[in-house]
C-alpha cells in the first residue's frame, strides 16, 4: 500500500481527533485541535505545491492563521475566563470515547473507497474526512461542557473541509475564505453565548439545560 | 554456543546499569549530583548481605513468591530478543509473546498473592491496585503486539523481529508499548517510585514487607523486567526504519542497546517532567495504549 | 423398571467390541449405587465411593481403550417410533474420559465431605442421586437420536435437580433448586422444538440422518442452541446457574460444574461441528458472540462475589464462554473451508472442556473443604487458613493457576489454543473486518485473563492468606487424606496436561481431523514446555542454594507486620475482598450499578466518628431492566389469562381433555 504525504497527513489528523476524545482537559483538548487543522493547512499548502496554485497557499495561510491559532487561542482564553478545566462527558467516560473514536476511524476506513472521488486521488483522506466528521459529533454528543461542544463542531468542521480540499478541486478561494470567517464568527458568538450562559447560571453544563423544560 | 553467552551476559549486566541511568539522568535533571550509575550492583550487594525480617502472618508464599518472580524474570530475559539476540532454533517457541506475557502474569500473580500473604493493609491495596493496572495494560499489549506479528505470520517475539515490518504499525504499537510499559513497570506517571507515602504507591506498596534477600531478588527481577519492556518498545520503535530487521549483527546489536538505553534516558526526562496522575485517571491513561494497539490492529488487518 | 430395561437390553450387544461390556458393566455399577443409595436413605457406607470408583473406572477403560461402535435397542412400540441408539467415537470417548476422571475423584473426596451433612441431608440418598447423574450423563454423552438424548437429557435434570435440593432444610436451597428446576425445564423445552422441527425437516430422529445445511436448518439450529446454552449457562441465559450450584453439596457442585454443563457443550460439537447435522452460516459468528459475551460477563459477575461457591459458579460461565468460542471458531473455520481454524478451534473448545472439569472440581473441593472446617462461604469471614490447611491451600492455589490460564498449567494450553485460533483467524479472515475483529477478540481474551487473575488472587490472598477474620476460621483443621487425594490427583492432572500438551494434540488431533486433511494440529503447540520447566526448576535451585547459603550467615528474623507505630493490628484491618475488586468494580459500572454506601456514625462525625462502615451493592442491569420486567409481564398474563382457565371446576378441566382429545383425533384423521 502506497501512501501519499496527504494522505499521511490526513491520517494524523483522524489520529489526533482520536487523541481528543480521550481528553478531559479542556488547554489539552484545544492544544490538540490546533495540531489538528495545522496540519489540515499543511494539506492546503502541500496540494498548492503539486498543483502550482496559489489559491491554495492562501486558504493554507488563512487556516493557519484563523483556525489553527486565533480560535484555539480564543477557546483557551475562554475557558480560562470562566475557569472550566475538565470536562469529564457524561454518559460515556472518555476512556471509553477513545475507542468509539478508534470505531469511527475503522468506519471511515473501510467506507473510504466508496466515499472517494473517482476522478482525484486520495481515497483514504475521504475516510479520514469521514472519521473527523463522525468523532466531532461524537465529542459533542458525549461532553457535558458547551465549550467542548464548540471544539467538537470544529472537529466536525475540520472533517467538511478535508473532504472539499482532497475529493473536488477546491470550491473558489472566495468561498472557503467566507466558510473559514463563517466559523471564526460562529465561534465568537458561541463564546459570547456561553460568558452569557456562565453569568445565568454559574456553570456551562448543559445538561442542565433540560431543567429549562420545567 | 555465543548468543547464549552473550545472552547470559546482558541479564547480569544490562538491567542495573539501566536503572543505574535512568536514576542518574533524573538527579541531572533535577540538578543533583546523584549516586554513580553503578550504584545499583551496590544496593543488591548490599542488600543481599543484610538480614531479613518476616512477617509473623506470612507463610510459604511470601518467601518463595521473590525467588519464583525472579526465575520467571530471567526466564523470559533468556527467552525474549529484548537486546537483538536470537536464540537457537529449538528454543525460539519460547519467545511466543503470548506465552512470554502469561508467565509475566504468573509472576505478577505471585507477587500480588505475597502482597497479601502478611495481612498487612498496604500490601492489599498495592496488590488491588496491580491487577487493575494490569488487567487494561494486557488487551494493549496483546492486541499492540498480535498486529505486529500479523506481518510475519509467526507469534514468536524472535520471528517478529527478524523481519522488516510496516513503519506505521511498528510506530503505532512502539508507542503503545512504552506507554503500557510504564503502568507495567510501575513508573510515573502512574506510579512514582520513590514516593514514601503508602497510601499512593502500587508496587512499592506490595513488597513493603520485603527486606534483606528477599528485597534484593524483587529489585532485581524488576530490573529485568524493565530491559523486558523497554527493550520490546525500542525493538518496535527501531522497525520504524525498515532497513532494520537487516542489518549486521554487531549493528544491529549496538543499535539495539543504545536504542534501549535512550529509551531509558527518555523515560527519566519524562519523570523529571510528569507530574503523578490520580488514581482514578490511570484508566484513561491506559485507554491511549489500548486506543494506539486498536489502531495499529486497524492497519495490519486493513494491509493482510 | 424402565432404566433396567433400557441397561438390561444394553447389555445384550449383537455388535463386537469391548466398548459396549465395558461401558455396560460401568452402569451396572453405578445402577448398584443408586439401588443401595434408595434402599438406604440415611447411610454413608464405604460401599457407595467403592462402587462409584470402579464404576468411573471401568467407564475410563471404555473411554481410552473401549474402541468405536454403535448399539441400538429397539423400543415398544408404546414409548415412539424410533429406537434408541448409542454412539461410541472418538467424541464422545472425549466426553466418558472427563466423566470417568471426575468420577474418580468424587469416589474420594465425597465420602468426607458429605460426613459434615449427616444431621440434615439422607447421604445414601446424595450418593443415588450423584450415580444417576452419572448414569445420565454417560446417556447424553453416548446419544445417536434426538430420542436417546431426551431421556438421558431429562434424567440428567431430575437427578441433578434432586442433588441441588439434597439440603432441603434450607429455603434458600429450595428456592436454588425450584429456579434450577424451571431453567431446565425452559432449556428442554427449547430443545424438544428443535428436535421436533429437525424431525419434521428430514423425518428421521437419528442424528447422523440430518444433515441440514444452508438457511433451512438455521431455525431448528438455533432453537436447539438456546436449549444447549441455557444448560452450559452462557449469557444471556445463565441467571440459574449461580444460583443452583452453590446450593448443592460441594463434590455435586464440582460435577455440575465440571462435567454436567458440558454435556450440552458436547452437543453442541456434535451437532454443529463435528457431525454436519445442522450447519447454518451465522452459526459460527452468533456461537462466537455469545461466548464472547458470557466470557467476560462471568468473570466480572464473579469478581463481584464474596460468597466462594456462587464465585466459582459465576467462573463456570467465563470458561464455558472461553469453550464456545473455541466452537465459534471452529464453526467459522469449516465455514470458510479454513481446515486449521476448524481443528484448532475445536482442539481449545475439548481441550478446555477437559482442562475446566479438572481445575473447576479442584476448586469447588476447596470450597467444600473450608465449608466443612469452617461452615462458611463468605471469603470476608475467612483468612490465614494457609497454616492451618496448607495442603488445601497449596491445591487450591494451583487450581486458581490453571484457571487464570498461567503456565505451565493446563488452563494455559487450551487458552493458547484458541489465542491460536484467533490468531489464524486475523492472517487467514476473508475480510479486514474479520482479521480486525480476531486481533480484537484476543484482546479481549486478554482482558478476561487480567479478570480472572484479579479475580482468584481476591480469593486466595483474602480467603487463604493474612490473618483470620473469625473464630471458625481461626480454629479450621485440615482435612481427611483420602479428600486430599482427590485434590492432589486433580493437581497432578492440571500440571502434567499442562506440560505433556504435545502428548494429549495426538488424540485430540484424531479427533478434530476430518479424515484426508492434512495433521494441522501438531504444528499448533511450539513451546519447548519441558525443557523450560527443566530451565526453570535449575534456576530456581540456584537461586534456593544460594540464598541458603545467605541464610547460614545471617538468618530470617519473624516479627510482627508494618503496623506504623500502632502495636499489633487485628484481623480487620486487612484488606477486604470488596476493597480489592472495587476499582475494577467501578470500571465496569457500565453494565451494572455499583454503589458503595458509606456511612459515618458518632456524635462528632468528622474528625472523631465511632463506626465507619461501607457497603457496595451491585444490580446488573440485565436483570432489573431486562428479566425483571420480562418475568413481571408474564406474570401479569399469566394472572389474568390462565386464571380464567383455571377456574378449579373440574367439569371445565374434563372438558379441556375432551378439547385437546378432538384435536387430536383431527389432526391424526388429516393425515
Amino acid at each position: 500500500m502506497q501512501l501519499s504525504s496527504i494522505d499521511i497527513a490526513a491520517a494524523c489528523a483522524a489520529f489526533s481527533a482520536i487523541w481528543l476524545c480521550g481528553l478531559s482537559r479542556l488547554p489539552s483538548m484545544c492544544t490538540v485541535l490546533a495540531v489538528q487543522t495545522l496540519l489540515l493547512a499543511a494539506i492546503a499548502g502541500m496540494l498548492g505545491f503539486t498543483h502550482h496554485d496559489v489559491q491554495y497557499l492562501v486558504l493554507a495561510g488563512v487556516v493557519l492563521a484563523v483556525k489553527a491559532i486565533a480560535i484555539p487561542l480564543f477557546l483557551v482564553w475562554t475557558a480560562r475566563r470562566l475557569a472550566v478545566h475538565r470536562d469529564i462527558g457524561m454518559y460515556l467516560h472518555p476512556s471509553l470515547v477513545l475507542f468509539c473514536g478508534c470505531i469511527m476511524l475503522a468506519v471511515g476506513f473501510f467506507l473510504a473507497p466508496q466515499l472517494a472521488a473517482r476522478t482525484l486521488g486520495n481515497p483514504g483522506a475521504a475516510g479520514m474526512a469521514l472519521t473527523l466528521l463522525l468523532i466531532g459529533m461524537l465529542v459533542m454528543i458525549t461532553r457535558r461542557l458547551a465549550l467542548s461542544q464548540v471544539i467538537g463542531f470544529l472537529v466536525l468542521e475540520n472533517g467538511v473541509f478535508l473532504y472539499g480540499l482532497t475529493q473536488s478541486h477546491g470550491m473558489p478561494l472566495i468561498f472557503e475564505m467566507g466558510v473559514i470567517f463563517d466559523v471564526l464568527v460562529g465561534v465568537m458568538i458561541a463564546g459570547l453565548v456561553i460568558f452569557r450562559l456562565n453569568r445565568s447560571f454559574e456553570h456551562i453544563d448543559v445538561t442542565a439545560l433540560r431543567g429549562l423544560r420545567h | 554456543m555465543s548468543c547464549w553467552l552473550l545472552q547470559l551476559i546482558n541479564i547480569c549486566i544490562i538491567p542495573l546499569l539501566l536503572m543505574g541511568v535512568i536514576r542518574k539522568t533524573k538527579a541531572l535533571l533535577q540538578t543533583r549530583y546523584g549516586a554513580p550509575v553503578l550504584q545499583p550492583f551496590y544496593d543488591l550487594a548490599k542488600l543481599l548481605r543484610k538480614s531479613e525480617t518476616i512477617s509473623g502472618t506470612a507463610s510459604w508464599v511470601f518467601i518463595w513468591s521473590p525467588r519464583v518472580g525472579l526465575m520467571i524474570a530471567v526466564l523470559t530475559a533468556v527467552c525474549v530478543p529484548w537486546a537483538g539476540l536470537v536464540l537457537p532454533e529449538g528454543w525460539r517457541g519460547a519467545s511466543n509473546f503470548l506465552f512470554v506475557l502469561y508467565l509475566l502474569a504468573l509472576g505478577k500473580f505471585l507477587t500480588m498473592l505475597a502482597a497479601m500473604d502478611t495481612g498487612s493493609a498496604f500490601g492489599g491495596l498495592g496488590a488491588s491496585r496491580e491487577a487493575t493496572i494490569s488487567l487494561l495494560v494486557e488487551p494493549a499489549l496483546v492486541i499492540g503486539l498480535g498486529a505486529f506479528a500479523l506481518q510475519t505470520g509467526q507469534m514468536d517475539l524472535t520471528a517478529m523481529y527478524a523481519a522488516p515490518a510496516s513503519p506505521i504499525v511498528a510506530a503505532l504499537v512502539g508507542c503503545a508499548l512504552i506507554i503500557a510499559a510504564l503502568a507495567e513497570l510501575s513508573r510515573m506517571p502512574v506510579d512514582d517510585p520513590t514516593t514514601h507515602l503508602e497510601l499512593t504507591m502500587v508496587h512499592e506498596a506490595m513488597i513493603l514487607e520485603n527486606s534483606g534477600r528477599n528485597l534484593a531478588l524483587i529489585e532485581y527481577a524488576g530490573a529485568l523486567r524493565a530491559c523486558l519492556y523497554f527493550g520490546l518498545a525500542a525493538q518496535t520503535l527501531l522497525h520504524v526504519w525498515p532497513g532494520f530487521a537487516t542489518l549486521a549483527f554487531g549493528w544491529h546489536y549496538a543499535l539495539s542497546l543504545g536504542a534501549l538505553f535512550l529509551l531509558g534516558i527518555a523515560v527519566a526526562v519524562a519523570e523529571g517532567i510528569l507530574v503523578k496522575l490520580k488514581w482514578r485517571a490511570v484508566p484513561n491513561y491506559l485507554a491511549f495504549a489500548t486506543a494506539l494497539s486498536l489502531l495499529a490492529a486497524l492497519v495490519a488487518a486493513a494491509q493482510g | 423398571m424402565f432404566l433396567n430395561e433400557l441397561v438390561l437390553s444394553m447389555s445384550l450387544p449383537e455388535i463386537p467390541g469391548g466398548f459396549a461390556v465395558w461401558c455396560d458393566t460401568a452402569l451396572f455399577v453405578w445402577l448398584a449405587v443408586v439401588l443401595v443409595g434408595v434402599l438406604a436413605r440415611r447411610a454413608n457406607g464405604v460401599v457407595f465411593p467403592v462402587l462409584t470408583a470402579l464404576g468411573s473406572l471401568f467407564l475410563l477403560i471404555t473411554a481410552t481403550v473401549g474402541g468405536n461402535g454403535d448399539c441400538t435397542i429397539p423400543l415398544p412400540y408404546y414409548l415412539g417410533n424410533a429406537p434408541l441408539t448409542f454412539v461410541f467415537d472418538p467424541l464422545s470417548r472425549w466426553f466418558l474420559a472427563i466423566i470417568a476422571i471426575i468420577g474418580c475423584t468424587t469416589a474420594f473426596f465425597a465420602p468426607g465431605y458429605l460426613e459434615h451433612l449427616r444431621q440434615r441431608v439422607a447421604l445414601g440418598f446424595v450418593w443415588a442421586g450423584i450415580a444417576l447423574l452419572f448414569i445420565s450423563m454417560v446417556g447424553v454423552v453416548l446419544a445417536g437420536n434426538a430420542i436417546a438424548f431426551l431421556v438421558a437429557w431429562e434424567l440428567m435434570a431430575l437427578s441433578s435437580f434432586a442433588l441441588v435440593a439434597s439440603d432441603h432444610t434450607q429455603q434458600t436451597v429450595r428456592r436454588a433448586a425450584l429456579i434450577y428446576l424451571g431453567a431446565t425445564r425452559i432449556g428442554t423445552a427449547f430443545l424438544m422444538a428443535g428436535f421436533l422441527w429437525a424431525h419434521q425437516l428430514t423425518g428421521s430422529w437419528t442424528f447422523a440422518d440430518w444433515g441440514l445445511s444452508g438457511a433451512v436448518a438455521l431455525g431448528p439450529a438455533l432453537l436447539i442452541l438456546v436449549g444447549l446454552a441455557t444448560k452450559a449457562g452462557s449469557w444471556p441465559f445463565h441467571l440459574w446457574l449461580p444460583i443452583a450450584h452453590p446450593a448443592a453439596p460441594a463434590p455435586v457442585s464440582a460435577i455440575m460444574s465440571g462435567v454436567m454443563i458440558k454435556t450440552a457443550i458436547y452437543a453442541m460439537v456434535r451437532l454443529y461441528v463435528v457431525g454436519d447435522h445442522l450447519t447454518a452460516p451465522a452459526l459460527g459468528p452468533i456461537i462466537l458472540i455469545f461466548g464472547a459475551i458470557s466470557a467476560l460477563w462471568g468473570v466480572l459477575f464473579a469478581l463481584l462475589q464474596n460468597d466462594l461457591k456462587r464465585l466459582l459458579a459465576y467462573s463456570s460461565i467465563e470458561n464455558i464462554g472461553i469453550i464456545l468460542m473455541g466452537i465459534g471458531i471452529a464453526l467459522i473455520g469449516k465455514q470458510q473451508h479454513l481446515p486449521y481454524l476448524a481443528q484448532i478451534g475445536l482442539a481449545a473448545a475439548l481441550f478446555h472442556s477437559l482442562n475446566h472439569a479438572l481445575f473447576k472440581s479442584l476448586l469447588f473441593y476447596g470450597a467444600g473443604a473450608i465449608d466443612m472446617r469452617t461452615h462458611l462461604r463468605d471469603i470476608e469471614q475467612l483468612g490465614g487458613l494457609i497454616h492451618r490447611m496448607p495442603w488445601t491451600t497449596a491445591s487450591f492455589v494451583a487450581g486458581c493457576a490453571a484457571i487464570c490460564a498461567l503456565p505451565p498449567m493446563n488452563g494455559f494450553a487450551s487458552e493458547w489454543l484458541l489465542y491460536q485460533g484467533f490468531f489464524a483467524l486475523a492472517l487467514h479472515g476473508p475480510l479486514a473486518g474479520v482479521r480486525l475483529a480476531a486481533l480484537l477478540l484476543m484482546g479481549w481474551l486478554a482482558l478476561i485473563g487480567g479478570l480472572a487473575i484479579a479475580c482468584f488472587v481476591k480469593v486466595v490472598g483474602v480467603a487463604f492468606l493474612g490473618a483470620p477474620r473469625s473464630k471458625a476460621a481461626e480454629h479450621a483443621t485440615e482435612i481427611p487424606k483420602t479428600m486430599l487425594i482427590a485434590q492432589g490427583a486433580l493437581v497432578v492432572c492440571c500440571i502434567g496436561l499442562g506440560i505433556a500438551v504435545p502428548t494429549l494434540l495426538l488424540p485430540l488431533d484424531q479427533l478434530v481431523r476430518v479424515s484426508g486433511e492434512p495433521q494441522l494440529l501438531a504444528s499448533a503447540w511450539s513451546i519447548p514446555m519441558p525443557a523450560l520447566v527443566a530451565l526453570a526448576v535449575g534456576t530456581l535451585s540456584v537461586l534456593t542454594l544460594a540464598l541458603a547459603h545467605l541464610a547460614r550467615r545471617q538468618p530470617a528474623r519473624r516479627f510482627i507486620t508494618w503496623e506504623c507505630g500502632f502495636g499489633t493490628l487485628g484481623p480487620r484491618t486487612q484488606y477486604t475482598a470488596t476493597s480489592f475488586a472495587q476499582p475494577i468494580s467501578r470500571l465496569f459500572s457500565l453494565v451494572y450499578r455499583y454503589v458503595v454506601d458509606i456511612t459515618v456514625k458518632g456524635r462528632n462525625r468528622h474528625h472523631f466518628p465511632s463506626g465507619v462502615s461501607a457497603d457496595a451493592t451491585h444490580e446488573p442491569y440485565l436483570e432489573t431492566r431486562v428479566y425483571t420486567p420480562l418475568a413481571r409481564a408474564i406474570l401479569r398474563v399469566a394472572g389474568s389469562l390462565l386464571l380464567r382457565l383455571q377456574a378449579g371446576s373440574i367439569h371445565q378441566y374434563l372438558l379441556y381433555m375432551a378439547a385437546v382429545l378432538a384435536l387430536l383425533l383431527w389432526l391424526g384423521v388429516r393425515q
